[in-house]
């Protein structure tokens, strides 16, 4: 838990991340994502609980070097060039001096920043190259853990394809991710579990693989019958398990969770003699999972 | 070799050293407030001399050099030098901007007592260098139009080196503490130094309430009034008869009650990185 006054930022928020996975951490503004991110970084003093990085505490040094973390808002040194700054930070990292200039060249191909990095300062970056050093930054050091706080803000549209080709590449080579993101398109590209948050509270922790199962809707439709069609969808719906979400007369629509399931609706449909003549799935986006939740409805976060 | 890097990394680490003492000086706009607390003395003094003055006797000839020795004694210039060097905000174009910065850096395996140390350390050569420098200027100068009484003796440079510890270690603490936090405990003790030796000269009241609060002040002054860093002039104090121990013992009590002031309010100092 953190709790400043009243208010408490983070309230029994537990879970767990796999080595090699890439965790997401998505809710509204306000929800904790970002003091969750301080406190497993050690930057805030959790009120009470515990956090264990590789079974140390985040307070330890020797946890530090693990990690890599792109905050969400660029705080670099503005009057440091593009090569002064990741060389600071290579040497912070205490890593070898011997290998700072082939490290800076690195990460800076990594994030396709192509700049005069020994005269470019920080300050005169745009947005979405700030956002690009601060990802060569968070590299820099070989991180076995990525903490990256909503790592396509302010980039480009061929920004978000670059930091989705870096996080997959991350990820094959076996780094663990946690990122807190607003874009779910891109949680949903890249995460394999999600924890949704709010008001603090972490409500759900999902892989990425059930949402996507339950959250099919099967559209079937029948040539047009004579028969009571809304009492044989309701006994399908209530043979098959499936809810009816919707119909028309000739069309209707089924929550399913397996493709089991719908060949099963289909199979019914047409014992109970409709001629069903197309079937397809209609695909929820982690986006519309997000807001039909009831607290985001009912006005979301403070 | 890992105890090496371990210990570099729990109680100095270079690399805070370098950003803080040369990185941020290879731009050249930022050696302008440097180069003006080192030339000032020696510019002042040439303007002053190069004036038509009566010949210098060995009584003015005392009392250039003694305004030439209250500067480096100044705690103001030794703040403002050591500022300099702690504080990143002048670079970035901002009086403080560390909030930022900082939170991102202790991602990095360094603690906080090293940083402290390191940007102190920093702040000290830095402010020692400058200052003695402009020492030796305004020496050269001095002996340009024939002024031969400022005291360059190494008990001059000591003093230098103790000023700048002294005034160094309040600025690492300001530096390190929350802004406002930091600012307020430097005003109150400031106000503590200062209000308590008023009340003591003010003459004895009628008024109740004004001999409270004089007995306050002078409470507060006693005890806490002394934790303010002070200067120290080796020089003076070595020319009188019997060496002030107590007050030396206090300016030196003092830096360390700075610096562990300094630790510990970075230590309990939370950052946030996201939105303000």
């Amino acid at each position: 838990m953190y709790r400043r006054g009243k208010i408490k930022a983070v309230d029994n928020a537990s879970f767990e991340v796999n080595a090699g996975e890439v965790f997401g951490l998505i809710g509204p503004n306000g929800a904790g994502k970002t003091t969750i991110f301080s406190c497993l970084l050690a930057l805030n003093h959790p009120t009470s609980g515990e956090i264990e990085i590789n079974g140390m505490s985040p307070f330890d040094l020797d946890v530090k070097p693990l990690l890599g973390f792109l905050p969400e808002r660029p705080c670099y040194y503005r009057w440091m060039t593009i090569k002064q700054f990741l060389s600071y930070h290579h040497w912070l990292a205490g890593l070898p001096a011997a290998e700072r200039d082939s490290a800076v060249k690195r990460v800076l191909s990594l994030v396709e920043l192509d700049v005069d990095i020994k005269k470019r300062k920080v300050r005169e970056l745009s947005r979405g190259m700030l956002q690009r050093l601060g990802f060569a930054q968070a590299l820099i050091g070989r991180p076995k853990i990525f903490f990256l706080d909503e790592p396509t803000s302010g980039m480009d549209p061929l920004g978000f394809i670059l930091i989705r080709k870096l996080l997959l590449q991350c990820k094959a080579e076996g780094m663990t991710i946690v990122l807190n993101s607003h874009h779910l398109h891109e949680v949903e590209k890249v995460c394999d579990r999600i924890a949704f948050i709010r008001k603090g509270k972490i409500e759900e922790v999902s892989a990425l693989a059930e949402l996507s199962q339950i959250r099919q809707i099967l559209i079937v439709s029948w040539l047009a019958s004579n028969l009571a069609v809304e009492i044989i969808l309701k006994e399908v719906s209530s043979t098959t398990q499936c809810a009816l979400i919707d119909t028309d007369g000739d069309t209707a629509k089924f929550s399913v969770d397996t493709n089991e399931k719908a060949a099963d609706i289909i199979a019914a449909l047409g014992t109970a003699g409709l001629r069903v003549f197309k079937s397809s799935f209609e695909k929820r986006e982690l986006v519309d999972l997000f807001l039909s939740a009831p607290s985001v409805e009912s006005g979301g976060a403070p | 070799m890992t105890t090496v890097s371990k210990i570099n990394s729990t109680l100095f680490n270079q690399a805070v050293f370098v950003n803080a003492f040369c990185t941020k000086f290879e731009d050249w706009r930022y050696w302008l407030f440097p180069l003006l607390v080192l030339i000032l003395p020696a510019f002042g003094m040439a303007v002053t001399l190069s004036m038509p003055h009566p010949a210098l006797t060995a009584e003015n000839q005392k009392d250039y050099a003694e305004f030439i020795q209250e500067y480096y004694t100044n705690g103001m210039v030794f703040s403002f030098v050591a500022y300099l060097f702690i504080s990143d905000g002048p670079a970035s174009g901002k009086l403080i901007a560390e909030s930022d910065t900082l939170s991102l850096l202790f991602t990095r395996p360094i603690t906080r007592f090293c940083y402290v140390i390191s940007r102190y350390c920093a702040a000290l050569v830095g402010a020692s260098l400058v200052m003695s420098l402009s020492l030796l200027l305004a020496k050269v100068v001095g002996l340009c139009f024939g002024l031969t009484a400022i005291d360059i003796s190494p008990l001059m440079f000591l003093s230098i080196l103790c000023n700048a510890a002294s005034w160094s270690s309040l600025m690492i603490f300001l530096h390190s503490a929350a802004p406002l936090l930091a600012g307020l405990v430097y005003f109150i003790l400031y106000g503590c130094s200062g209000v308590g030796a008023i009340y003591s000269r003010a003459e004895q009241s009628k008024d109740i309430f004004l001999e409270v609060l004089k007995s306050v002040c002078l409470f507060i002054d006693n005890w806490f009034g002394d934790l303010l860093p002070t200067s120290v002039n080796l020089v003076s104090m070595a020319s009188t008869s019997a060496f002030d121990l107590y007050e030396f013992s206090i300016f030196i009590s003092n830096i360390g009650f700075f610096l562990l002031l300094a630790v510990f309010a970075l230590s309990v100092r939370e950052f946030s990185y996201g939105a303000d």
